[in-house]
């Protein structure tokens, strides 16, 4: 082989490599529709929800901070919203449509079961609504703003027996119902074992 | 006076000359990887109140969970400790939780969605 074919040779060995690496890591497609579990799979490594719709964390506009200090984000991808999670210098992550989100697909309930026992209940609200209504399993409610298209609420895990969050109303400006959802989460199920 | 260099000196140059282009390469493809530390990916076909662990416990801050259709799951970071941590965060097919406190935790995803499903997750350090 000459000297030339030999560099050739070199350089698409490389090139090669490196687009593999790239598609690899990107995923190579945009808005998926994937199942879940499917999109951890064909896009490994952080950020792989917000991958599998072309997006990244790079993108999301700074919202809220929870009660554990750890941010939420939003990205606007058209159609398609995502939240950001941030813990330190990690960020992760999902998307959801809109659809979707007025069902309550982007809600999360997170609880600290180890001693401070803090709940944050956060998510993205649909595009309309400017306030959501925590409702109560005892009938009583609280409300919050909702910010850049997220919301959140600070609390304490309910103790068995006590009273506990069940779902959020959407309320749009005026105070009109835009649809309720249900939170992801039942009685008893707040926080989970470690055995 | 130029100096004569034989073609067999040339070739091997170029053979070394090629070999530290491919290691720098293959280092910058490892440096990328490092950055993102350690991650596994697990996944599990459970009923109903079952989880997916992962295999060890590390040093995970992250731990994003799926589930293979629509329903509610949870992902959680817990290690055995009396007090230890456990963070434990709800969502429809898809949660996400962290943990920023440094210690080795499991990392696991439950299936919440009433009957017998795939559920998988991917934790970080």
């Amino acid at each position: 082989m000459n000297k030339r074919k030999y560099t050739l040779a070199i350089v698409g060995t490389l090139v090669a490599i490196t687009a593999g690496a790239v598609v690899a890591y990107a995923g190579g497609d945009t808005g998926s529709t994937a199942s879940p579990v499917a999109q951890l799979e064909m896009h490994p490594g952080p950020e792989a929800f917000l991958r599998a719709q072309g997006v990244n964390a790079s993108q999301a506009q700074p919202a809220l901070t929870l009660n554990n200090g750890e941010a939420v984000g939003v990205i606007d991808s058209g159609g398609v919203r995502c939240f950001t999670l941030s813990v330190g210098t990690h960020v992760t992550g999902a998307c959801s449509s809109e659809t979707n989100i007025a069902k309550g697909e982007a809600i999360q309930v997170h609880d600290e079961c180890s001693g401070k026992n803090s709940m944050a209940i956060y998510g993205l609200a649909p595009v309309k609504a400017v306030e959501v209504r925590l409702e109560n399993s005892d009938g009583t409610s609280e409300s919050t703003s909702v910010v850049k298209g997220a919301f959140s609420f600070a609390g304490t895990n309910p103790a068995p027996g006590a009273t506990y969050p069940t779902g959020v109303q959407w309320l749009a400006a005026g105070g009109s119902s835009l649809g309720t959802a249900p939170l992801p989460v039942s009685a008893g199920q707040f926080c989970l074992p470690t055995s | 006076m130029s100096r004569i260099i034989p073609t067999t000196t040339l070739k091997f140059r170029g053979r070394v000359a090629a070999v530290a282009v491919l290691c720098a390469a293959a280092f910058s493809l490892l440096v990328v990887a490092s950055a993102f530390a350690f991650s596994e990916l697990y996944a599990n076909y459970v009923e109903n109140g079952g989880y997916a662990q992962s295999k060890e416990a590390h040093t995970f801050v992250l731990n994003d969970g799926a589930g293979g259709e629509p329903g509610t799951i949870a992902c959680q970071l817990f290690n055995h400790e009396s007090g230890g941590p456990n963070e434990v965060t709800h969502g429809n097919e898809k949660c996400v939780v962290g943990y920023g406190g440094g210690k080795y935790v499991w990392a696991r995803v439950y299936n919440e969605i009433g009957k017998d499903e795939t559920v998988a997750g991917e934790a970080f350090t």
